[in-house]
């Protein structure tokens, strides 16, 4: 071979041996595989939209050949779009946030992660871990039917705030002990919270420093469908309601038996409905005010107690009225010890056409480092066992204390496909009880045959 | 008594004027409040504190700024004029076109007239769904267009109506006199229909602006992110799970408010009715 033809030849080989050493550190540097790029679009409840914009900044400057847009929607909005898009299949988003109660209405439309995963490891990130989320989380806000449509984004549970400088006033103190013969403390049955609203109602109490007790919300939307859980749980979930009603699904919830029947049209669910109905008095505008109305109550100073989400907390932690909120805010456990969940996951759209840079974004998001990010920067509570461990959490916030407690006894709603049917029966027929116009055992009873005419049972 | 008259009658225009516009004062009294004040009863109707806080994410103690402050606003407020301004110039020249045909040469009769504006009494929702499976066969799903076409269906029939009303009332004299001028039909149309239409042309346009500004269902059906996405339905981010927060959506409301009254306000001056009159001696 001629020498010119060898110094050919040997450039060549060096020029393909540069490229693809150049080809290697880029795919290095970048983190990901060169089809990880193009622009992603994330759709987001509010109260998750900075943590998302956020975690979206820090990945864009991971992975530069990656723009995501967030796109916060309200909830109303969210859960109507994402349903659109599950049955046009037109990848209007390629991630979303989705609430646990939707799970199975959204789980046909969301990319299988675990199995997309398996075909694609060289997109998993090292360190995801999903063993780590807690249980609770993951099965509500990770799985449907055994298929992972999600990876939980954040938990969001209720817990009962109250005002920790009155419980602790010892003139108030005396005052209740004289009135009800036992310690004023912070309700842990229904019986007892009805006492303590009745206590600082001023129209019951002229004395009380709170114009009421409690700060309730009946209104005839979607919250009363889980408020009832509070109520009823405590039924349910007793030992005799375990043994009367069976075991607890996680598909259909708290509202059913073990066998799939509805439970409330029982002298439990009657019973429920009459502690509801005796705290009403205790409340302003229970049937008229919703979460936002509640909320501004308690920031207010107007009421001594409030069953509220766990993303309330950054209300209060900043309301004008409740400075110093390390000392006049509490949070407890709500009375009766079972609240309701309201988790939310992070799943990949089935139809994105950017399903690589989407898989890759959600663990991204949903990583260990993001988890405890989420919660001390923006107040979310985290989903993962690590971070829920973690002493800097544990000492961050005061709802870390009684969390844990919480997510393991909280009641949950159903996510069957028809759940927006149910609640929409449910709500209606709720508010006819509680405005007097039905009778509880009527009201319930109607309710149960409608919903086993909604399942077709 | 005329004194007691004209009092009477200044008092009940003052009333009028107070239901009206105490909404916007409403609005914009609550943009500049602090936190504490955004929901309070009694309410707060004269506030002695004012922030800018509500505008720029530091009024409330939140971290972040997408669902406390109206920084993101500006690529809504691109996507809602671009959308509105698009609607309000299609919708007149549909309109006129459509109007005119049916004014002058009686196409279709009044069946096709009727039919048109019975367009207007269809309910959004029910031309939502073929609209969203026609623009996603045509791939204009989440794009400003998509949402002009759609704001179109309902904005045209109002103003080819409007329009037929004015033409008509346009003596037919004045065409005859240009075609014995010499003038073709589009001649006749643009140099002496339309001049002494302005006042419906305007009020058309204004209209079709403002039912396009506001409109949410089709914006939300057809729009997935801030490419195409318009302001009614960036107000929705206020709404979230640890409060609603008043101040900024009031804040979001002002900027969303004022385009709208800045248009109608330049518009005005061509709604003066009665360029026509002493057009024709009978």
């Amino acid at each position: 071979m001629p020498a010119y033809r060898v110094r050919y030849v040997r450039g060549v080989a060096l020029a393909v041996v540069a490229l693809a050493l150049c080809a290697a550190a880029g795919v290095a540097l970048a983190g990901a595989p060169s089809r990880v790029a193009g622009t992603i679009n994330v759709w987001v409840v509010p109260e998750g939209a900075d943590a998302m914009h956020d975690l979206a900044q820090a990945f864009m400057r991971d992975y530069p050949s990656v723009r995501v847009q967030v796109t916060p929607l309200s909830w109303e909005i969210l859960y109507a779009r994402i349903l659109q898009d599950v049955s046009a299949g037109t990848g209007a988003f390629d991630v979303a946030t989705w609430d646990v109660m939707t799970a199975g209405s959204v789980a046909r439309g969301m990319l299988d992660l675990e199995q997309f995963g398996r075909q694609n490891p060289d997109l998993i990130l090292p360190g995801h871990d999903p063993s780590d989320f807690d249980p609770v989380a993951w099965r509500t806000a990770g799985l449907w039917e055994g298929k992972n449509i999600g990876f939980p984004f954040y938990l969001n549970t209720m817990f009962l705030y109250y005002r920790k400088d009155l419980f602790n006033d010892p003139n108030l103190k005396s005052q209740f002990r004289q009135k009800y013969g036992y310690e004023l403390v912070v309700p842990d049955t229904w019986g007892k919270a009805r006492d303590v609203s009745e206590f600082f109602t001023r129209r019951n109490n002229p004395s009380s420093p709170t114009e009421y007790g409690i700060a309730l919300m009946f209104p005839r939307t979607h919250t009363t469908f889980y408020e009832f859980l509070l109520f009823f749980g405590p039924y349910r979930r007793s030992d005799a309601g375990m043994k009367k009603f069976g075991p607890i699904s996680f598909e259909y919830g708290d509202y059913f038996t073990g066998d799939l029947k509805p439970a409330f049209d029982s002298p439990e669910g009657v019973a429920a409905i009459n502690t509801i109905k005796s705290l009403l008095p205790f409340s302003p505008d229970p049937l008229g005010s919703d979460y936002g109305e509640t909320i501004e109550y308690f920031a207010r100073g107007l009421v001594a107690m409030v069953p509220q989400w766990g993303a309330a907390w950054a209300s209060f932690k900043a309301a004008e009225a409740l400075q110093p909120a390390d000392q006049r805010v509490g949070v407890a456990l709500i009375p009766g010890g079972h609240s309701v969940s309201g988790n939310w996951g992070l799943g990949v759209n089935a139809s994105s056409r950017n399903q690589p840079a989407a898989f890759l974004f959600a663990q991204y998001a949903t990583s260990k480092v993001a988890d405890k990010g989420k919660f001390l920067k923006f107040g979310l509570l985290p989903t993962r066992t690590s971070t829920l461990n973690d002493p800097q959490v544990k000492a961050a916030d005061p709802r870390m204390a009684v969390l844990g407690q919480i997510v393991a006894t909280q009641t949950h709603r159903p996510r069957i496909p028809e759940e927006p049917r149910l609640e929409d029966v449910a709500v209606g027929t709720f508010t006819e009880i509680l405005l007097g116009s039905v009778a509880p055992e009527q009201g319930l009873r109607q309710l149960a045959q409608e919903w086993t005419k909604i399942l077709g049972r | 008594m005329d004194r007691v008259w004209t009092a009477l009658r200044y008092a009940a225009i003052a009333l009028a004027l107070v239901f009206f516009l105490f909404p916007a004062y409403w609005i914009a009294i609550t943009a500049f409040k602090v936190s504490a004040e955004w929901f309070t009863w009694p309410p707060i109707v004269f506030p002695t504190r004012l922030t800018l806080g509500n505008f720029l994410g530091t009024e409330g103690g939140f971290s972040g700024s997408l669902a406390t402050a109206i920084g993101g606003i500006v690529p809504y407020l691109r996507n809602s004029a671009v959308v509105a301004l698009g609607t309000a110039a299609s919708s007149t020249l549909l309109g006129s076109l459509a109007a005119y045909a049916l004014s002058r040469f009686k196409v279709g009769g009044m069946s096709l007239a009727s039919w048109i504006i019975s367009v207007r009494m269809l309910p959004p929702i029910a031309a939502a769904l073929p609209v969203y499976a026609i623009f996603l066969k045509l791939q204009l799903l989440n794009t400003v267009w998509a949402v002009m076409m759609a704001h179109l269906i309902f904005t045209a029939p109002f103003a080819t109506w409007i329009l037929l009303s004015f033409f008509n009332e346009i003596p037919r004299e004045l065409d005859e006199a240009a075609w014995v001028d010499g003038a073709s039909p589009w001649t006749v149309f643009l140099r002496v229909v339309l001049p002494l239409s302005a006042p419906g042309l305007a009020a058309v346009a204004s209209l079709s602006f403002i039912q396009s500004w506001g409109e949410f269902l089709m914006a939300l059906v057809l729009t997935s992110s801030s490419d195409a996405q318009t302001l009614p339905l960036f107000l929705g981010r206020y709404i979230t799970g640890w409060r609603i927060a008043w101040g900024p959506l009031a804040g979001a409301g002002l900027v969303t408010m004022v385009p709208v009254v800045a248009f109608s306000l330049v518009m005005q001056r061509y709604l003066i009715r009665g360029l026509t009159f002493g057009a024709v001696k009978y």
